[in-house]
C-alpha cells in the first residue's frame, strides 16, 4: 500500500513533480529520487527556490558532490554577509567551518537527517544559511561576553507569584513592547546593531567599535542617540503602565515588571535568554 | 528617568524579552517575498519587537539587493560592452588598417634611410594622432586660412566669426608690418603676403564683448619651399601606390595642409578609410585649406 504522504493529491503531485523536473534542471548531474524530493510531509509549502530546494534535498540523502556544491557556490556570500554584519575575519572564517558540520548535524528538534533538510525551499538557501550562521554568530558574541548584561540579575530579584502583580507585569510588557515597537524601526542600522551587542550580547565598546567598523566615540554617540529615542518612546506610554502597590513612581514599577519577568523566566524553566541557542544548530 | 539609567537599568532587561530567535525558513521566506499572508504578519509582528530579528532581516534584505544591484551593473556593462566593441568595430574604418599602417611605417623608414636630409625624423601620423581632440576655439572663431606653412604666398584670409559678429577686424602681422582689413562675410582679400612668419588677430566688431582670435603662419621662401617640394616628388617617385598617402602624412607633419588636403584626396580612391581620417584631421587643423 503506498505511503499517503507520498501520495498527494493530483494537482498538488503536478506541482511538486514541476517543482522537482525544474530542480533536476539546474543541477541535473545529482541524483534525487522524487520520493526524496517530495520529503515524508504533507502538505508541505511548495519550494519556490526549486534550485536551491533540489540541492538541500541532495544534501540531505548524501548525493555525492551535493555538500561541495553548497560550500563552493554559498561560501563566498556567506564571508562577505559575516563581515558585513561585523564579523571579524577569524570569526567568520571559524563560523564557516563551524557552519558546515553544523548544517550537517541531525537538527535539534528533528525531522530530517540533517539540518539543511529542514530547509523547506520556500526562500533561498543562501537566505536560509546565512540565518543560522548569524546566530551562531550571535551566540559567539555572547559567549565572549566579558561580564554579564547590566541591568539587576534575575536571580537577585525575589520571584513573585502574586496573580495580580503578574497580570500587571504582563501588561507592563504588553504597553512597553507596543511602544518599542514604533521605536525600534526608527534606529538606523548601526544604532539597532549598536544597541544589540552592548544591551544583549554585552560587548565591550571596542569590541562593537570593531564589530561596526567605527571608532569607538561613535559608537558612545551610537548608543546614546538610540537610547534617547527609545526612552522617549516609552516615556511616551509610561502613563499606561501599571504601578501595583501604591508604587507612584512609573519608571520603577517598569523596571521592576522587567526584573520579576525575567526571574519567572528562568524559575518556569522555559531557556534564558543568556542561555538561549538556535534550534538548528 | 534620564537617557543613561534607562539605558542601564531597563533597556537590557527590553532586550532580553524576546522569543527566541525566528525560525530560518520564515526568514528566508520572508526576505524572498514567499510567505503567505498569515505567516508574514505573525513574523512582522516579531520583526517589530526582537530588534535582533530585525536586523538580521535588513541585513539580509539589503544583500538581496546588492545582488540585484549587482546583476544590473553587469547587464549594464555587457550593453556597454557590446555597444563600444560595435563601436569599434564600425570606427575601424577610420582607422589605417594594420596593413597599410605597417607598410607606411616601412616606407617612410625607407626615405629616411634614403634621404635623411629630406626626411629625418619624419613617421606617418598614428591612429592616435589622427583622432586628436578638437582644436580649441577662443571666442568662438576662428582664422581658418592662411594656417600653418604654406609654399606660395596668399591673397585672401579666410575665418569664422566670433558668434554674434557680422563684421570682423584682420589685423596682419608681418615682415612688412602691420595691415588691417575688414571682413564680413568670411573671407577676405589681402595683398600678396611675402615669404615670412605673420601673425593674423581678428576681432569681432559688432559682437557683445571684445573678442580677438589669433592665428600664425608662415610663408616659405622659395628655397625653403623647394625642399619640400624636393620631399614631396621622391615621395611621389619611389612611393608606390602608398604615395599619396606618404605624400599626405608627410604633408600634414610639416604643417603644409593645402598639399595634405590634395594628396588625402587623392589617395581616396585607394585606400578610402585612411584618407577620410587624414581629411578629419586636417579638416580640424586647417578648416578653411583650399
Amino acid at each position: 500500500m503506498p505511503d499517503p504522504a507520498l501520495t498527494p493529491r493530483s494537482d498538488v503531485a503536478a506541482a511538486w513533480r514541476a517543482a522537482y523536473d525544474d530542480g533536476r534542471r539546474a543541477h541535473p548531474d545529482l541524483d534525487v529520487p522524487f520520493a526524496s524530493f517530495l520529503g515524508r510531509r504533507v502538505g508541505a509549502p511548495l519550494p519556490c527556490a526549486t534550485g536551491d530546494y533540489y540541492l538541500a534535498r541532495a544534501c540531505e540523502g548524501g548525493s555525492d558532490g551535493a555538500w561541495a556544491r553548497v560550500q563552493h557556490t554559498l561560501e563566498r556570500p556567506l564571508r562577505a554577509f559575516l563581515r558585513r554584519r561585523g564579523a571579524s575575519r577569524d570569526d567568520a572564517e571559524a563560523l564557516l567551518e563551524e557552519g558546515w558540520g553544523a548544517l550537517a548535524a541531525p537538527p535539534p528538534s528533528g525531522g530530517a537527517r540533517t539540518v539543511v533538510g529542514t530547509y523547506d525551499g520556500r526562500g533561498s538557501l543562501q537566505a536560509f544559511v546565512a540565518t543560522v550562521l548569524w546566530r551562531r554568530l550571535c551566540d559567539r558574541w555572547r559567549a565572549k561576553a566579558a561580564a554579564p548584561p547590566p541591568g539587576p540579575a534575575p536571580e537577585t530579584v525575589p520571584c513573585d507569584d502574586d496573580p495580580v502583580r503578574r497580570l500587571a507585569d504582563a501588561e507592563t510588557a504588553r504597553v512597553v513592547g507596543d511602544a518599542l515597537e514604533d521605536a525600534w524601526p526608527r534606529l538606523t542600522a548601526k544604532e539597532l546593531q549598536a544597541v544589540v551587542l552592548k544591551y544583549r550580547h554585552a560587548l565591550p565598546q571596542q569590541a562593537i567599535a570593531s564589530a561596526l567598523r567605527v571608532g569607538a566615540p561613535r559608537v558612545t554617540r551610537l548608543l546614546q542617540s538610540a537610547a534617547r529615542r527609545l526612552r522617549d518612546a516609552v516615556a511616551a506610554r509610561l502613563s499606561d503602565v501599571p504601578a501595583v502597590g501604591g508604587d507612584g513612581d512609573a519608571w520603577a514599577a517598569l523596571r521592576g515588571a522587567v526584573a520579576r519577568i525575567l526571574a519567572r523566566t528562568d524559575v518556569d524553566g522555559a531557556s534564558a535568554p543568556a542561555q538561549r541557542r538556535s534550534n538548528d544548530g | 528617568m534620564d537617557e543613561h539609567a534607562f539605558a542601564h537599568d531597563v533597556l537590557p532587561g527590553l532586550l532580553d524579552l524576546d522569543a527566541g530567535p525566528p525560525d530560518a525558513n520564515l526568514v528566508a521566506a520572508y526576505v524572498d517575498g514567499a510567505l503567505p499572508e498569515a505567516e508574514r504578519r505573525a513574523l512582522e509582528r516579531r520583526l517589530r519587537v526582537d530588534p535582533e530579528a530585525m536586523l538580521l532581516v535588513r541585513a539580509l534584505r539589503a544583500d538581496r539587493r546588492r545582488v540585484k544591484v549587482r546583476r544590473a551593473i553587469l547587464a549594464v556593462a555587457a550593453v556597454v560592452v557590446a555597444a563600444v566593441g560595435l563601436t569599434t568595430l564600425f570606427t575601424r574604418r577610420d582607422d589605417p588598417s594594420p596593413a597599410v599602417g605597417e607598410r607606411l611605417v616601412a616606407a617612410a623608414g625607407r626615405l629616411r634611410a634614403e634621404a635623411p636630409d629630406l626626411f629625418e625624423g619624419f613617421t606617418p601620423l598614428s591612429a592616435d594622432e589622427l583622432r586628436g581632440g578638437d582644436v580649441a576655439r577662443r571666442g568662438g572663431g576662428r582664422v581658418t586660412w592662411p594656417v600653418g606653412v604654406l609654399l606660395d604666398e596668399p591673397t585672401e584670409v579666410r575665418y569664422e566669426a566670433p558668434t554674434g559678429a557680422t563684421r570682423v577686424r584682420l589685423a596682419i602681422d608681418g615682415p612688412a608690418g602691420r595691415s588691417v582689413v575688414e571682413g564680413a562675410n568670411g573671407r577676405v582679400e589681402t595683398p600678396p603676403l611675402r615669404p615670412g612668419s605673420y601673425v593674423v588677430r581678428m576681432t569681432a566688431l559688432d559682437a557683445l564683448g571684445a573678442q580677438e582670435v589669433r592665428a600664425a603662419f608662415v610663408v616659405l621662401a622659395p628655397d625653403a619651399a623647394r625642399r619640400h617640394l624636393d620631399a614631396l616628388a621622391r615621395i611621389d617617385a619611389a612611393g608606390g601606390d602608398l604615395a599619396p598617402l606618404l605624400r599626405a602624412h608627410y604633408a600634414v607633419r610639416q604643417a603644409l595642409y593645402r598639399e595634405a588636403r590634395a594628396a588625402a584626396q587623392a589617395a581616396s580612391p585607394r585606400a578610402p578609410d585612411e584618407a577620410r581620417a587624414l581629411l578629419a584631421h586636417i579638416e580640424r587643423l586647417a578648416p578653411g585649406a583650399p
